[in-house]
């Protein structure tokens, strides 16, 4: 059990003083080296969820344990580097920072960040650069194929990728280090078709190579059946349904409220 | 001769003033507003010592950038609470409240009439510089360090953390960077070296108003920032040689006095319109405010 | 006595008032932070003086054609700068800094024409009113005569007409307004006269009776900003409660302590408002995303 999450509630209140219970006592434990989904209608809080996982939100009530630590009260960077990484909801590459200094950023190593090292021992922290060089090259060849034209585009300002190929790299980025649980935020919306082929085998990767646990909210169901192992189902502000993949998607219930069938 | 060196020695000092808005301002998007103030706590710290205590320049500067930098904390603290227009009043209100410290703390500061017979710099404690030759080494080589520092930093890891700040914060944040403790960073670095070129400033003109730290002078600098461009290194060089140069070029062409102040002041703010539209990240620029 | 300082605070506060509105009708529709209407200030103040002392006009036709000049000018930085700007895609910081250029430009070019001396245009004397222990000058009352007309106006217009009512719209959701099929760029000309030609009834009644010097638009329009925020911004009313508020605290800080620190206290109150409740007096919580 790499996360779990027990009795989560939290709540928002409008501008008409009105309170309104979004997750209402939400139980879940990802188990670790699996693939599990987080299926559910719109607004019903998965990426509320997220926020709350991930240290962005922190109205809630509730326990939190990562890998049998208490992350409540952490902050969304120290949680981040105790090995959570996030796929954002149409997130893209950071604009404006070349595609090498993202994947660089998405490392956990933050050697020669400090402002004084980076000025006095920058032999020292010119070693970590050409390791995480070498990775980012690493991991481009490895999904993208040998020589793939990304690797010409290591220096180019990341705003000139597409939507889809930001969508793709920064999953890539990912995998840059220091992750055991990663949070997918639609990892393939906007996403083309023939891409579509690609993500699913990042994310196998994730898994099977890397031993990485994964935690996405999907809405393409095929999809989800063809890659998590696990799916749990929001509905009303508790997880109403979790098991087997097939298992909940074919569930009577669910295909009632959520499918719609 | 002379002459020219007065405005070169001034050119260094807006050099680093302009630099030290910079890292800030450029590089990690966070518009302040209160660069005047720093570059005043530096002058009045450093007349402080300077009159105080018989130490040689290099232990003066370091204790003028870390008590400077000290006072930057304030902004920074401000900066993880509030955003956007709401922090940009903040520091001009930081600016305000310096400035009337300044102007009515009279046994300390002055008050209007500012502090007389600034001492010059020791060198090491016994060699007092004077006379504008020496100035004029002396500003060179500490801007030379200066615009070498900001250099290596925009390139350097803190660099890009500070760019990501930029680009999104939130991003940042989710990487596992610590945003508010790299902010607080910058805004030290920033403060620190707008308080050395103040200590510089003040032992040169060897007097100091609180005219010349006023919100007038911010935006003055920030002027030079934007014209120049923000986001690298030459950006901010030249703003700081375009701010300082056209008054000369308009003293040149033999303009009276009492126009060139004014002709001057408006051709800044012809041009801080004219790069906003046509260069919105400056002359050199790389980045654009967000 | 210090009820004579509570009531220069409170016409004080009016004149905030208008100038806060002035800002806030730009900032809560276009978004943009108007620096520039600090110069504006000045330029209704100058036209003023031009044509009351220099021409000789009485005061009315002269603030009349100050009023009108001002919201001309208020257009032109509309025109020329802030919607090319937005054409640009300019993002707003950007904008504020095109408008910190160009309140640059109208100031100084006020000092080539004028010089830089502080000028005076009322040199009459006439009694001041006493009631009790309370002294009112005669331009005072014309401040709080005049002032709280324009703000009766300006609340009737806001609530009661159509263009009050876009004005509200647009200030909520641009996206949603112009979805509507209302013409944005119309409502922001109405916008940028409106506000010059209210920052232009503040300015002169304000010289009237204080006299000008070109570099006072920076400190009332801060004042104005500060006014805007602690009433509560976003909205137009929390303008005049927040105005009121601020001319009365610091008509006391002078009572209390000596008017050299006004400025200090002003920005220690805004500080604290910005971290404290950053919604302002009347505002509300939003829920941010």
């Amino acid at each position: 059990m790499i996360l779990r999450l027990k009795d989560i509630h939290i709540s928002f209140t409008n501008a008409q003083n009105e309170t309104f219970e979004l997750l209402r006592g939400v139980n879940l434990d990802v188990e670790t080296g699996k693939i599990t989904a987080l299926v559910g209608g719109n607004g019903t809080g998965k990426t509320t969820l997220f926020n709350i996982i991930s240290g962005f939100e922190k109205n809630y009530t509730g326990i939190m344990l990562f890998e049998g630590k208490d992350i409540c009260n952490a902050s969304a960077h120290r949680i981040s580097l105790m090995g959570i990484g996030r796929l954002f909801q149409n997130g893209q590459l950071m604009g404006g920072l070349t595609l090498m200094e993202n994947m660089k950023l998405a490392s956990n190593d933050s050697t020669g960040e400090k402002p004084f090292s980076s000025l006095i021992f920058p032999r020292k922290w010119k070693q970590s650069e050409a390791q995480k060089e070498s990775q980012t090259r690493k991991i481009l060849n490895r999904f993208f194929g040998k020589d793939n034209k990304y690797l010409d585009m290591l220096d180019e300002d990341a705003a000139t990728f597409s939507y889809g190929e930001q969508r793709i790299l920064s999953l890539c980025c990912l995998l840059m280090g220091g992750n055991r649980l990663l949070l997918l935020d639609e990892p393939t919306s906007g996403v083309n078709p023939l891409f579509i082929e690609t993500t699913e085998q990042i994310i196998r990767e994730m898994k099977e190579k890397e031993g990485l646990t994964v935690l996405l909210i999907e809405h393409n169901m095929h999809f989800v059946r063809k890659v998590a192992d696990v799916c749990a189902y929001l509905d009303e502000g508790v997880i109403a349904k979790v098991g087997p993949t097939d298992e909940v998607l074919d569930d009577k219930n669910v295909r009632n409220s959520y499918l719609g069938l | 001769m002379e002459y020219v060196f007065h405005i070169i020695i001034m050119l260094n000092i807006y050099i680093m003033l302009v630099l030290s808005a910079n890292l800030t301002i450029g590089m990690a998007n966070l518009l302040t507003m209160c660069q005047a103030a720093f570059y005043g706590i530096g002058a009045y710290i450093g007349t402080f010592f300077l009159t105080q205590f018989n130490l040689p320049f290099v232990v003066i500067a370091f204790l003028v950038m870390v008590i400077t930098g000290t006072f930057s904390f304030l902004v920074s603290f401000a900066s993880v609470r509030l955003k956007d227009d709401y922090f940009v009043i903040a520091t001009m209100g930081f600016q305000l409240i310096f400035f009337t410290i300044l102007y009515n703390w009279t046994d300390v500061t002055g008050g209007p009439h500012g502090l007389l017979d600034v001492p010059g710099i020791k060198l090491f404690g016994v060699y007092e510089l004077s006379g504008v030759y020496e100035y004029l080494i002396l500003s060179l080589i500490i801007t030379a360090i200066v615009v070498w520092l900001f250099h290596n930093l925009a390139s350097s890891p803190f660099g890009r953390v500070l760019n990501a700040i930029r680009a999104d914060e939130t991003m940042a944040l989710a990487m596992g960077r610590d945003t508010a403790m790299f902010k607080s960073w910058a805004f030290f670095l920033s403060a620190a070296i707008a308080g050395l070129a103040g200590v510089v400033y003040a032992s040169y003109n060897s007097y100091i108003n609180p005219n010349s730290f006023k919100l007038d002078e911010s935006i003055f600098i920030l002027s030079a920032l934007f014209i120049g461009g923000i986001g690298n290194t030459k950006g901010p060089i030249l703003g700081a040689l375009f701010v300082v140069i056209i008054p000369e070029l308009l003293r040149f062409v033999g303009l009276p006095n009492t126009i060139a102040a004014n002709l001057r002041q408006i051709i800044y703010g012809l041009s801080l319109v004219l790069v906003m539209y046509y260069r919105p990240q400056g002359i050199l620029g790389k980045t654009i405010l967000k | 006595m210090i009820g004579q300082f509570v009531i220069n605070g409170l016409i004080t506060g009016i004149l905030y008032s208008i100038l806060a509105i002035g800002f806030a009708l730009v900032y809560n529709t276009t978004r943009v932070f108007h620096i520039a209407a600090a110069g504006i200030y000045v330029f209704a103040a100058y036209m003023f003086w031009l044509f009351a002392s220099r021409f000789g006009l009485p005061v009315v036709p002269a603030s009349i054609i100050a009023i009108v000049l001002a919201g001309l000018l208020s257009l032109i930085t509309e025109l020329c700068v802030y919607r090319p700007l937005k054409n640009r895609n300019a993002s707003l910081n950007v904008s504020m800094i095109a408008s910190i250029g160009l309140m640059i430009i109208i100031v100084n070019l006020m000092v080539m024409f004028f010089g830089n001396e502080t000028k005076v245009i009322n040199s009459s004397i006439v009694q001041p009113l006493s009631f009790g222990n309370i002294i009112i000058t005669f331009p005072q009352l014309l401040q709080a005569v005049i002032g709280v007309i324009a703000l009766i106006a300006f609340v009737f217009v806001l609530q009661s007409t159509g263009w009050g009512l876009k004005l509200r719209a647009l200030s909520a959701d641009e996206s949603l307004f112009e979805t509507l099929g209302y013409d944005t760029y119309r409502t922001r000309v109405a916008v940028f006269l409106a506000s010059g030609a209210l920052i232009a009834i503040a300015s002169c009644l304000t010289v009237y009776d204080v006299g000008l010097d070109p570099n006072m638009g920076m400190n009332v329009l801060i004042n104005a900003i500060v006014a805007m925020i602690i009433g509560g911004s976003g909205r137009f009313n929390t303008c005049i409660l927040g105005g009121i508020s601020l001319g009365v605290l610091q008509s006391l800080t002078v009572y209390q302590f000596a008017s050299n620190w006004q400025n200090a206290v002003t920005f220690v109150v805004l500080l604290l408002f910005l971290f404290l409740r950053p919604q302002g007096i009347a505002g509300y919580k939003q829920r941010t995303v």
